[in-house]
């Protein structure tokens, strides 16, 4: 009953369900089963504090909370699992959610059984994902954040957009006859973007982390400013194949397919793309190109839960039983040294019973250039501060478009703003193109941590010209 | 100890006596908890009340509140799931507060109430902002249901789960087809919207989707097709049952044996003319004009997300600017029967109208909430239009606040009778296109249309010579600007060439999902500008 | 609109497989009422998810690399549509009648007129279609013949593809399929391949229940066989159709195949080289479609680990007694999870049927480790080998002594490191030099005499042929057949 008293009241004291709260709750799901077979239940809370912005003004401040509870009922002597969603935590509800569970068991039948037998226990990291300061951003203190961040765009005569959220969540697993797993984690996000009022120029700035004392929205806030005030009157300029500068945020969205292609070791060895090396007709197997070079050797690309910026929930479970997160290298001086993959891949072709877990949190090491450096030693190319709408074409090639501020280096310096561009390009051509790296820096990434270097790469292909600002 | 075949019936018997009722989550009205009801229930329209005094307590110069009951059935990879929300929201000295959770309760009400004034007093912060809410006359307990005439959750999954795979047996029936992808997807709202200027208003809303996926092989080749009609709309699950189906798996069967007889051509990079058939036009106007003409986004208050407009001066543009050719009329409405915006009130209390958009190429209206109608009180009235919302306001579930989304689009049909093939046979040199996936930038100006998906050969572009198909051009992409695009209409297909398409799209932060519809007729462009999207610089 | 957002735009993830939807009638309280379809579609779609959820099988059909004329479909096609399912199949069909139904509909109203137990009213409608036809059209008529032979015998295959339709003509209807084949084989557009596979599905299906119908088909066969040119035996189409064209020789030879087994084994070998000599023609490529390795001495069986085993002096197969040796996994792996009604299981019980009826039988069963089991990779192969013992021997019950290899294996370097088996000496051996696959799962066996000589791996299943020869085996142990009478 506990669980149910405490959210007929919400207050600030937990805004989310504990592990205790959870606990108890799957007990109690279990205990309205009928029928034997086996119950798994993922308890999903989260508190979110928003703020929005727009046109210097806030538009709307938020505080909003919400519970998933996912129930999965496999019944004894059949093939197929019934799963129901609801968010409520009282004794009818959950009944009746197990019985709709059941009744949907009754009518699915599934490919294959996954009824998980005996998946050996493991421990898990503790990573750094709660920030109390995090949690403890009240409303007043994002109003008075965001007012500090607003008011130089409209001293300047710009218009500032942007927004600010802390978000706190509980997040809780019960593979069948496994004991709970629960992580909480708090995620924190800022972002803005300048524009000039009669739309000549565009400048974006953001960070986020679990914890808010590592994003410094002021220093956002600057950049946004100059990097709109700096883009204003862009002139156009010839599609085609430049040298190109990218800022962290920039790389990041296209490293993040690269990093998507590094956690599916399957699709690797199995499907065509940049990562697979054929049919072996002798051994009878696909074969991906580890332990080859396939990106430049100055690159690693890798995570470690315990990383104090890049912290994930230490667990997960893709049906064939839980298993942990832990550090993995994917990219290891340009040769591909791991590629992350669930459970049955594990047993079946490593018989190993540890997979290497997928995660999208990565980091990306770096080398000693920085982006002044990168310009002062550029004859000519473009400088990018972001990408946006990033989608593939086919398995190797991308698309999208430069945003919120693109600039043309010539002979050294900053010349003039351009108008943006439409790239069709690779992230592996660029990853194999680079000419000079910098600093790696958290960039922002609400759903998974990554920290990522600016580059300095030649021949990217740029194929139109867009003229949206 | 193994389970035995009697705990089973045991257990079976049991599930028998529960299984039939429906799934009853619990309100609080009072000190005990109640099954949810349906959401006429008097009593609901007293817990509203309690968050609306509580806000105006607290100090709320508007208030309203939702509370929502969603239903929705496995599909796509999801479970079947069921829950409660409840979200006010409060103005108070032109600043919004908003806070939601998911229980009804009283003290909840108080709570959220008070939560929504706290979240909007906190930002004003000594600027000052004005929203003037377009006036609407306040909904005296106004209810309404969408009328579906098969409601999906009053029927057994048995019944939609053979009405599937009745489907493929049937597709499966041709030589050579195999069927992909089978899915229905079905949901339902119950929602409560109150306001402190008096307005209380119940409603129930359906929604229904699938996707049918098949390949056909004759020999060493083979293309896979998507049956079209079957995007997102308010339909229950008559748009399944009684659809004529089969009539249209004959024909798609057939258009995909005509196809196999043509030979292909990689993309010749060029101008065109292009014929483009209905789903391809609503497509285009979903990516551009639809949120183009968003008066919020246009103002910039996307900007942080989606982005913005290509119309960049709303107001100096509004009456003058030309969106498109004067063959080009877009009108907007949340009232057509089946279309997925299609409610009695919004989320505002208003009853949507059906407003136009686009009159004869020219931008004569923009999309509107109670505030942002609030913008364009003073071009209104110099000329002579009523003040009022368009009814654009929505929220995907009492969680989420209001935003002001797309409503249905109806791009105008033309006036005679010509429908795709007869625009294909109207084309002496140029092509036609019957798919394509389209991608903008983020003022919905520039966008490419790939006509084409890498591998699975689902593309339809062809090559058109003399009024005939002659080849099918694979791999190819499509560049345009907005403006150019509309402007090159040359023909516009006729009203059965007009079709209904789904879409659902992301907008705000947090992000929420909306659905519309749009309706939109094939259509002939001038000179087209086909690329190869895979060749780099 | 709310709620809505689950449909992601374009993207699609999950493929429902509607065929594998299910009901259990006693647990849901359905309102359903399948009276109300209009479409015979639909009817079969309602008669599948009965079926499905009644039966409680698998999903997933295990399929083994023996072509489709084995104990499976026999077995199927004896039993009749379980009560629940025929009455679905009765009330939905009721609307259709045979006479006025429209003919575009054909092939999937017969196959429900034959679930609903409308027998007449299938034959009507297919009469009605080949009037429609003609006598002249030869491959339309063809073609709804195939169709109709398909429908009356519940061939849910069709050369390792699923049929178009559902179908549910249980029992098989043998005599009506009968007759159909016999007027399918004379059109001329009919190649002999399928006029051969014809008479084989007949066969398969009617050994069990009509053994006079069996005899009458693998007759047909052979005239089919028979009437061959040389030139057609050498074709590939030939060698895939070995099988066929064995099991058919072992039907209508079976009272030859077995009074030379009761003289010797050797004479047994000699008369299946006869009758190959007789199908084949003496082209070597073309025999060696029918080899199998009867005649030849059965190799040893070694083991790491023996479980259930009496005597650990005595090599197997034993010298002096008549064996049967059964390869498991990994094939078995997918049976772990089996419910008593899958083919694994029923497979299972044969062979248990087999080993109770015949005591003095000694069996072997052999395995080898693969680093895994089930949805765990264990520890050292011993544990695993144990792991086996649990699963076949304790909880399966299966009989005989358990010889279990640890497989051999090398890893492909870092940072790969998958596990790449190698071949273990009882697989090696038992293929003879690569001339047979050993099956992957239980069955067939190899049937050995007591002198260790492999006297046959083809058998219709662990309760048709097997018990027979079994029977003859162990009759010429008490009682040597008497010198002179050898060939």
């Amino acid at each position: 009953m506990s669980g149910l008293g405490r959210f007929l009241r919400l207050d600030d004291s937990l805004r989310f369900l504990s592990r205790e709260e959870c606990a108890t709750l799957v007990e109690r799901i279990r205990g309205f089963a009928q029928g034997g077979g086996k119950t798994e239940v993922d308890v999903t809370s989260w508190w979110s504090g928003e703020l929005r912005w727009a046109r210097n003004r806030v538009s709307l401040a938020s505080d909003r909370r919400d519970i998933s509870v996912h129930v999965s009922r496999t019944l004894p002597a059949m093939t197929g699992d019934g799963n129901v969603m609801t968010n409520q935590l009282d004794d009818v509800s959950l009944t009746a959610a197990v019985r709709e569970a059941e009744r949907w068991a009754h009518r699915r039948q599934h490919s294959r059984t996954d009824i998980v037998t005996s998946v050996p226990d493991f421990q898990y990291a503790k990573p750094a994902i709660w920030s109390d300061t995090s949690y403890g951003l009240t409303t007043e203190e994002r109003g008075r954040i965001a007012r500090a961040l607003v008011d130089p765009a409209e001293a300047a005569g710009m218009l500032s957009a942007g927004y600010i959220e802390v978000r706190a969540q509980g997040t809780a697993s019960t593979p069948a006859e496994k004991p709970l797993m629960y992580a909480q984690q708090t995620t924190g996000q800022c972002s803005m973007t300048v524009r000039d009022p009669e739309g000549r120029g565009s400048g974006w700035a953001g960070g986020s982390s679990y914890d808010w004392t590592r994003i410094d929205p002021e220093a956002l806030a600057r950049r946004a400013l100059q990097k709109c005030l700096a883009s204003r009157n862009p002139v156009t300029i010839e599609p085609g194949r430049y040298t190109v500068i990218l800022e962290p945020q920039a790389v990041h969205e296209l490293v993040v397919f690269v990093v998507a292609a590094l956690n599916d070791r399957h699709a690797a060895e199995n499907q065509p793309g940049p990562l697979n090396a054929g049919y072996d007709t002798a051994l009878r197997l696909g074969r991906s190109k580890l332990g080859l070079k396939v990106v430049d050797e100055r690159l690693t690309i890798s995570h470690d839960p315990m990383d104090p910026a890049l912290g994930v929930i230490p667990f997960g479970d893709d049906g064939w039983g839980p298993y942990p997160v832990d550090a993995v290298t994917w990219i290891d001086h340009g040769v591909l040294t791991d590629l992350s993959f669930g459970r049955a891949y594990a047993v079946r072709e490593l018989t190993d019973n540890v997979p290497i877990a997928p995660r999208m949190a990565y980091r990306m090491s770096g080398g000693p250039t920085s982006v002044e450096e990168m310009i002062a030693t550029t004859k000519r190319g473009l400088l990018v501060t972001r990408f946006s709408g990033v989608r593939p074409l086919n398995e190797g090639l991308f698309t999208g478009l430069t945003r919120d501020g693109l600039w043309l280096i010539e002979n050294g310096k900053i010349s003039k703003a351009v108008k943006n561009l439409r790239f069709t390009d690779s992230p592996w051509f660029l990853l194999n193109s680079l000419e000079q790296v910098g600093e790696p820096v958290p960039v922002f990434s609400p759903d998974a941590p990554a920290i990522v270097p600016p580059l300095k790469a030649r021949d990217f292909s740029f194929t139109s010209l867009i003229d949206a600002i | 100890m193994p389970f035995t075949r009697r705990d089973f019936l045991k257990a079976g018997a049991t599930v028998v006596t529960v299984a039939a009722a429906p799934r009853p989550l619990l309100v609080y009205f009072g000190r005990r908890p109640e099954p949810a009801p349906p959401i006429q229930d008097s009593r609901l329209k007293d817990l509203a009340a309690k968050a609306l005094e509580a806000a105006r307590g607290a100090g709320a110069g508007y208030a309203d509140v939702r509370l929502t009951h969603d239903w929705s059935t496995a599909g796509f990879g999801g479970a079947a799931a069921e829950s409660l929300a409840v979200g006010v929201r409060a103005l108070v000295n032109g600043y919004w507060g908003f806070a939601s959770g998911p229980v009804w309760s009283s003290d909840e009400m108080a709570r959220l109430g008070r939560e929504a004034v706290h979240q909007a007093r906190t930002n004003s912060l000594g600027n000052s902002r004005v929203v003037e809410l377009a006036p609407a006359p306040a909904v005296r307990d106004g209810h309404w249901v969408m009328p579906v005439k098969v409601d999906p959750f009053e029927i057994s999954p048995s019944e939609i789960q053979d009405f599937l795979l009745s489907l493929k047996i049937y597709t499966e029936r041709f030589r050579g087809t195999s069927v992909q992808v089978l899915e229905a997807h079905f949901v339902k709202q119950e929602e409560a919207l109150a306001s402190t200027e008096g307005t209380y208003c119940t409603q129930r809303v359906y929604g229904s989707s699938g996707a049918f996926w098949f390949n056909l092989v004759k020999g060493d080749k083979g293309l896979g097709r998507a049956l079209d009609g079957l995007t997102p709309a308010g339909l229950g699950f008559e748009r399944f049952r009684d659809a004529p189906l089969r009539e249209a798996i004959r024909r798609l069967i057939a258009e995909m044996e005509e196809d196999l007889t043509l030979p292909e051509k990689p993309v010749d990079v060029g101008r065109y003319d292009a014929v483009l058939n209905a789903r391809c036009t609503a497509g285009l106007l979903a990516a551009t004009l639809g949120p183009a003409t968003e008066l919020d986004r246009a103002l910039g208050y996307e900007a942080n997300a989606g982005g913005t407009s290509y119309i960049t001066a709303p107001f100096d543009m509004l009456g003058s600017y030309e969106t498109g050719a004067p063959s080009l009329t877009v009108t907007a409405n949340r009232s057509e029967s089946g279309g997925c915006a299609t409610v009695q009130w919004d989320d505002d209390g208003v009853v949507p109208d059906e407003f136009t958009l686009v009159q004869d190429g020219v931008l004569v209206d923009f999309q509107t909430t109670r505030e942002s109608a609030g913008w364009l009180k003073g071009y209104y009235a110099a000329h002579g239009r009523p003040f009022r919302s368009h009814g654009c306001a929505a929220a995907a579930s009492a969680i989420n606040a209001p935003l002001q989304r797309t409503p249905n689009l109806v791009m105008a049909a033309g006036s005679q009778a010509a429908v795709f093939d007869d625009l294909v046979a109207g084309l002496t040199a140029g092509i036609a296109v019957k798919d394509m996936l389209v991608d903008v930038d983020f003022q919905h100006l520039s966008g490419s249309g790939r006509l084409y998906y890498e591998g699975s050969r689902m593309g339809s572009t062809y090559e058109v010579k003399r009024g005939k198909r002659v080849a099918r051009i694979v791999g190819a992409g499509m560049l345009f600007r907005a403006p150019e695009l509309w402007k090159s209409l040359l023909k516009i297909g006729g009203p059965a060439s007009a079709q209904r398409y789904g879409f659902v799209d992301t907008k705000g932060e947090p992000a929420q999902n909306d659905c519309h519809s749009v309706t939109a007729p094939a259509a002939v462009f001038k000179q087209v500008t086909l690329i190869d999207p895979l060749r780099r610089a | 609109m709310r709620g809505l957002h689950l449909l992601l735009s374009g993207l699609v993830i999950a493929l429902v497989t509607p065929a594998a939807q299910g009901q259990t009638l006693f647990a849901t309280p359905d309102t359903l009422d399948v009276a109300r379809y209009t479409t015979v579609e639909e009817c079969l779609a309602a008669i599948s998810r009965v079926k499905d959820s009644v039966e409680n099988q698998p999903a997933w059909i295990w399929r083994d690399t023996l072509p489709a004329t084995q104990s499976r479909l026999a077995a199927d096609a004896r039993a009749p549509l379980p009560a629940p399912v025929a009455a679905v199949a009765r009330r939905c069909s009721a609307r259709f009648r045979g006479g006025a139904v429209p003919l575009g509909d054909f092939a999937p109203l017969l196959s429900l007129f034959l679930a609903a137990d409308r027998d007449a009213d299938a034959d009507t409608l297919l009469a009605r279609r080949l009037k429609e036809v003609g006598p002249t059209a030869d491959r339309e008529r063809a073609a709804v013949l195939d169709t109709a032979i398909h429908v009356y015998l519940a061939l849910n295959q069709v050369g390792g593809q699923p049929f178009a339709l559902p179908l549910f003509a249980h029992p098989a209807r043998l005599a009506a399929a009968e007759s159909l084949v016999t007027a399918f084989v004379q059109i001329k557009t009919v190649p002999w391949e399928a006029r051969l596979d014809a008479y084989g599905e007949l066969a398969v299906l009617a050994v069990s229940a009509d053994t006079v119908r069996a005899g009458r088909a693998a007759k047909a066969m052979l005239a089919v066989v028979n009437g061959l040119s040389d030139l057609e035996r050498r074709s590939s189409a030939f060698r895939s159709e070995a099988i066929q064209i064995n099991a058919a020789l072992m039907f209508d030879r079976r009272a030859a195949l077995l009074d030379s087994l009761r003289h010797s084994t050797a004479a047994y070998v000699a008369l299946w080289r006869e009758m190959w000599g007789e199908v084949a023609g003496q082209d070597s490529a073309v025999l060696d479609g029918f080899a199998r390795p009867i005649g030849r001495p059965a190799p040893r069986i070694k083991a790491d680990w023996w479980f259930a085993r009496d005597d650990s002096t005595v090599g197997r197969p034993v010298k002096g007694k008549v064996n049967l040796v059964v390869f498991l996994n990994p094939g078995d792996f997918s049976c772990f999870e089996s419910d008593d009604t899958s083919l694994c299981n029923r497979t299972y019980a044969g062979l248990r049927r087999v080993a109770q009826r015949f005591p003095a039988l000694e069996i072997t069963l052999v395995a080898q480790t693969y680093g895994l089991f089930d949805k765990m990779a264990p520890p050292p192969p011993g544990l695993e080998a144990e792991q086996f013992q649990r699963a076949w021997l304790t909880e399966r019950h299966l009989p005989g002594a358990l010889a279990v290899t640890s497989t051999p294996f090398w890893r492909l370097p870092a940072p790969d490191r998958r596990r790449i088996n190698r071949d273990v000496p009882n697989v090696v051996q038992y293929s003879f030099g690569r001339t047979w696959h050993v099956p992957n799962w239980i069955f067939p066996p190899f049937l050995i005499d007591q002198d260790g000589t492999i006297v046959e791996t083809a058998f219709r299943s662990f309760d048709a042929d097997l018990p027979e020869m079994i029977a003859v085996l162990l009759a010429r142990q008490v009682t040597p057949p008497q010198s002179g009478r050898d060939r």
